[in-house]
């Protein structure tokens, strides 16, 4: 019995989608990688876009490992719980690369341009004929433009359906590399153009928008880990089905204490100080939101007051 | 993005005349007619003979006259970095530090082998990429036999 057995069709056909784009972000990424290392030469935003295409690999890495593991790995003696977590922990590890590469990003373009470093963009011989390399690098930087641009767009639509951060987290790493190959795009022809800050003050406006993004995902990715209450795809704020979730098991509980927390995509609700109901439990009936995400919810556990406590509320 | 898309074409047309100077070496050397030259002042230095070759070619493409001053190799290096200097040409060590600190053109003539190897070499004010690459590229033409790349 592994963590996908109890999700609907649906969601495991998305999640084998993900996987297969994954699969494919990972070959293009590694194509960008090859190419930009081969015609970044001495430039220093080139060399940064090559560092932060290759931290990009971070993401579809985690995620694969994650689904892999989420796919495969059953409940043990040394794993009880199974390994809807790992999601979680391959989600920080994206929204740290993200982070990183965004603070990668400032200091580089803002030590240039403290130093007013001149980048030197030389030329090569290409089959004879001497070019200048610049040329190659903006073929370069278009080249890299175009999978993550794709990619990203593909990746959203199959996050929410997963209700999978980390798969959003890299939509966003995929759109933080393509605005950085846009901001490496403008500064090449900046440089040919004999303006040695414009690819500096570009790549520094675009680091704001891809740090912002890392941080609301590293404020996520350690709610989740130390059990906070669900936060929304795209915000550190409180996830709405989780809002609707607390609000229907006070009412249908009053006087417990409710308690969410997330593995993954999945909800666990703790309802402290009440009995659970008489009877077989019926988990469409604790739920609000969309029937179709009700398998968003795994688990609502009951923790019954001290019998003391209810002693005194009897008496 | 649209937008991004339509005006690429507008920009490259802008291109024709790429790269630029960010500081004009360039186009004060052809309209002033005179490069500033540092050569080492040691006249047993190799590579006399590329390095003259070098200067002559350098002259015909700019129409402009070297103005030589001889010297050590440091000082004249500084003099580049500063811009007191539009070109060094001397033996550099094939792992010099200034590889980052200024550029240099491919070698024209080399001496020594193995430890003692060093490579006369051209070098530049890092960015002023317009002469970086007529300084290349004329390098690669008069370089000796043995040493083009």
């Amino acid at each position: 019995m592994t963590a996908l057995s109890h999700l609907p069709e649906e969601v495991r056909v998305a999640l084998r989608r993900a996987e297969r784009l994954e699969y494919w972000n990972i070959f293009w990424t590694v194509t960008i990688v090859a190419f930009m290392g081969a015609v970044m030469g001495q430039s220093q935003t080139m060399k940064t876009a090559w560092v932060e295409d290759t931290l990009g690999l971070v993401p579809p890495i985690a995620f694969l490992v994650a689904a892999r593991m989420e796919r495969k790995g059953g409940r043990s003696r040394r794993y009880p719980f199974g390994f809807d977590r790992v999601n979680g922990l391959g989600f920080f590890l994206a929204a740290v690369a993200l982070a990183a590469t965004g603070t990668l990003l400032l200091w580089d373009s803002v030590s240039t341009l403290v130093s007013a470093e001149h980048a030197t963009v030389g030329s090569v011989v290409l089959f004879g004929h001497e070019i200048w390399l610049g040329w190659l690098m903006i073929a370069a930087q278009l080249y890299s433009l175009i999978p993550p641009l794709i990619i990203g767009r593909k990746e959203l639509p199959l996050s929410e359906t997963l209700s999978d951060k980390l798969l959003h987290t890299d939509a966003m790493m995929n759109k933080a590399n393509w605005m950085t190959g846009a901001a490496g795009l403008a500064g090449v022809i900046g440089l040919g153009m004999g303006w040695w800050w414009a690819d500096s003050a570009a790549a520094a406006f675009i680091s704001f928008d891809i740090i912002h993004d890392g941080i609301k995902a590293m404020r996520s990715s350690t709610a989740e880990l130390v059990d906070g209450t669900p936060r929304g795809l795209s915000s550190p704020e409180i996830a709405d089905d989780a809002k609707r979730l607390i609000a229907l098991l006070s009412e249908r509980y009053p006087g417990a204490e409710i308690r969410l927390r997330e593995t993954g995509r999945l909800i666990h609700a703790e309802v402290l100080g009440h009995h659970p109901p008489e009877g077989s439990f019926d988990r469409e009936a604790h739920w609000k939101g969309d029937p179709e995400r009700l398998w968003r919810l795994s688990q609502v556990s009951f923790v019954p007051p001290d019998s003391e406590d209810e002693e005194q509320a009897g008496s | 993005m649209n937008r991004w898309i339509l005006l690429f074409p507008i920009l490259l047309a802008a291109c024709t005349d790429f790269p630029r100077d960010p500081d004009g070496t360039l186009d004060r050397i052809t309209q002033r007619r005179t490069m500033r030259v540092g050569v080492a002042a040691d006249g047993s230095a190799p590579g006399r003979e590329a390095t003259s070759r070098l200067l002559s070619r350098l002259s015909q493409r700019t129409v402009a006259r070297p103005e030589i001053e001889a010297g050590a190799a440091e000082p004249l290096l500084q003099g580049l970095e500063g811009g007191r200097l539009d070109l060094v040409v001397i033996p550099f060590d094939p792992k010099t530090p200034w590889a980052t600190r200024v550029s240099l053109s491919p070698p024209i003539a080399v001496a020594g082998k193995d430890e003692q190897r060093t490579e006369v070499r051209a070098a530049m004010r890092n960015g002023e990429n317009r002469w970086i690459m007529l300084v290349e590229s004329t390098a690669r033409a008069v370089a000796d036999p043995e040493v083009r790349e």
